[in-house]
């Protein structure tokens, strides 16, 4: 074999490495994506049956904020009950807009702090809207870090004809945005 | 801003933490080098030393004080010389793997840690924190542990995320706001996400090593194991001069090598907490819980007890303030405060103080 045919050779074989390495980077990426998505949905499960828990410990206590208890109790049904991505993801924003308000309205109740398990079922409440907002924060991370990657030189050249696609971030859309930013009514008896 | 402003002259925090790990690749290198410049000396001492005293009396008047000095540079080096090199990075990296693989549950022990109880709302608190911020960083949760100290301090161990644990004192879940605490947490959980344990094991390693081998030189050099009156020297003396050019060459190189590995050790574990409160802002995208936490820490007393150096480059907070400079395991927690405020755009003199020090914090709950 001549040296130039040597040469060629471990140039083939050195491209070949090359792009088994990025299918696998993509590949890799990919799967970090999906699996942070199903992360979220995880957790919102997760704040699903939270939710009775709390209701029957603060029903007592809250009788005259009974509207802000029931929005939580039918959001959370709708939620439930979504059959379509599209109606979950709505109805999840109801549902974490409705809670926003619940936490807020019961943190000013000095007779709920003497409940000690209501204490602890607010922590978790918390702790879930937390790990709700996280969950969504790192499956944006993640969605960014692929499409960065599908970009890139030279990984941009295979990604197309290996079969990447730029993922989709996630986005609340502006119509939905009101239904959480809408401030608490606190009513003083 | 700040008279000394800080490098990072804009608010983007995957920029710090680029320019962060590039820093580190930089100095590891440095550390490499230095271990290896030891390695070659060594190893270059030994050959010349058995050509000084194999050579026949006649070469050897040929060879002086300056040829043997001009030999250190000599290319090709001589193989033991080569071999130094090796070996020192051999043992370094094969000294790290182990320490690594050995350490962080004697580590834990050693500190009296316990488990996070989840009956106790503030561990609960705590727990909960955990998770929070390994669902940010898409790593499997950490083991959250305590340590019963009215201290103010938090740190990371374990070689991989899986075998990770999380530790924070009595005293900084007392002290801080859950927001405080995601910070501080945060910036616990990027030293996991960034494998710091790792770096910081090998890193100490190889600069223990350059130590270890100083020690023992100095040793062997009080032992006079050149001998000089049992081997045949018919050269006139001229071996034992010669035999004095190099170790001449291997102390200098001994004493600084060692000390010059430790500063850049030093320097990495700095870096790397610049790093950590970088990732923790990537984590949270709220630099204000960390800074009220780092103004709580400049406040009070950080030392967990019976605490020793390996535990203080992964705490939050130097375990020893005694240092500000070449020697601290920590930057100073001002620069830190500074650069987290740059990477938050908050104006130096803006942002509000925590809730009064020293006192305990309690939520709405109690």
């Amino acid at each position: 074999m001549s040296t130039g045919t040597i040469i060629v050779l471990v140039v083939i074989v050195a491209l070949v490495g090359l792009a088994i390495t990025i299918y696998n980077g993509l590949v890799s990426g990919r799967a970090q994506v999906r699996n942070s998505w199903s992360q979220i949905d995880v957790q919102l499960k997760r704040r699903h049956d939270l939710i009775p828990n709390l209701v029957n410990s603060v029903k007592g206590e809250m009788d005259f904020e009974k509207g802000t208890l029931t929005a939580v109790i039918e959001a959370r049904s709708h939620a439930v009950a979504a059959k379509t991505p599209q109606e979950s993801m709505q109805a999840e924003n109801v549902l974490t807009g409705a809670l926003g308000r619940f936490i807020a309205v019961a943190e000013s109740y000095p007779q709920l702090r003497s409940h000690e398990g209501v204490a602890s079922l607010m922590e978790e409440l918390k702790s879930t809207e937390n790990k709700i907002a996280f969950a969504r924060q790192h499956y944006n991370d993640a969605v960014q870090d692929q499409n960065i990657r599908i970009a890139s030189f030279p990984n941009v050249l295979l990604a197309g004809p290996f079969g990447f696609h730029p993922e989709t971030l996630f986005q609340v859309p502006e119509a939905e945005r009101a239904a959480i930013d809408a401030a608490p009514e606190v009513k003083f008896s | 801003m700040a008279e000394a402003a800080p490098e990072i002259v804009n608010t983007d925090f995957e920029a710090a933490i680029a320019r962060n790990k590039r820093n580190t690749v930089i100095l590891i290198a440095v550390l490499t080098l230095i271990a290896a410049v030891l390695g070659y000396v060594l190893g270059w001492a030994w050959g010349m030393l058995d050509e000084i005293w194999s050579l026949p009396p006649r070469v050897l008047r040929q060879l002086t004080a300056g040829a043997v000095l001009a030999d250190l540079l000599h290319l090709p080096p001589r193989r033991e010389a080569v071999i130094g090199v090796l070996a020192m990075i051999g043992i370094g990296v094969g000294w790290g793997l182990i320490t690594l693989y050995a350490g962080a549950r004697i580590l834990s022990a050693f500190i009296g840690a316990r488990d996070a109880d989840p009956a106790n709302p503030l561990e609960k608190q705590f727990i909960d924190v955990v998770e929070e911020m390994s669902i940010a960083a898409g790593l499997p949760m950490p083991r959250p542990m305590v340590v019963d100290t009215p201290a103010l301090n938090a740190f990371a161990s374990g070689s991989s995320p899986e075998r990770a644990m999380v530790t924070a004192t009595a005293g900084i879940l007392q002290t801080c706001t859950r927001e405080e605490l995601q910070g501080v947490i945060g910036h616990e959980m990027s030293h996991v996400l960034d494998f710091d344990v790792r770096y910081a094991t090998v890193v100490a390693a190889m600069a223990g090593v350059t130590v270890m081998l100083q020690h023992l030189l100095l040793n062997m050099a009080r032992w006079g194991s050149v001998p000089s009156g049992e081997r045949r020297d018919d050269s006139g003396g001229a071996r034992g001069l010669l035999t004095l050019v190099v170790l001449a060459v291997v102390l200098v190189f001994a004493l600084i090598a060692p000390l010059a590995a430790k500063l850049v050790q030093l320097a990495i574990s700095r870096q790397r907490e610049y790093l950590a409160d970088a990732t923790s802002v990537k984590l949270t995208r709220n630099p204000v819980g960390l800074i009220h936490a780092l103004q709580r820490l400049q406040q009070s007393d950080t030392a967990i007890a019976r605490a020793d150096s390996p535990v203080s480059a992964l705490c939050i907070a130097p375990v020893r303030s005694f240092y500000d400079n070449a020697f601290a395991t920590h930057p100073p927690l001002e620069d830190r405060i500074a650069r987290l405020q740059n990477l938050g755009g908050i104006a130096a003199d803006a942002s509000p103080s925590p809730p009064s020090a020293g006192e305990p914090h309690h939520g709405p709950w109690g």
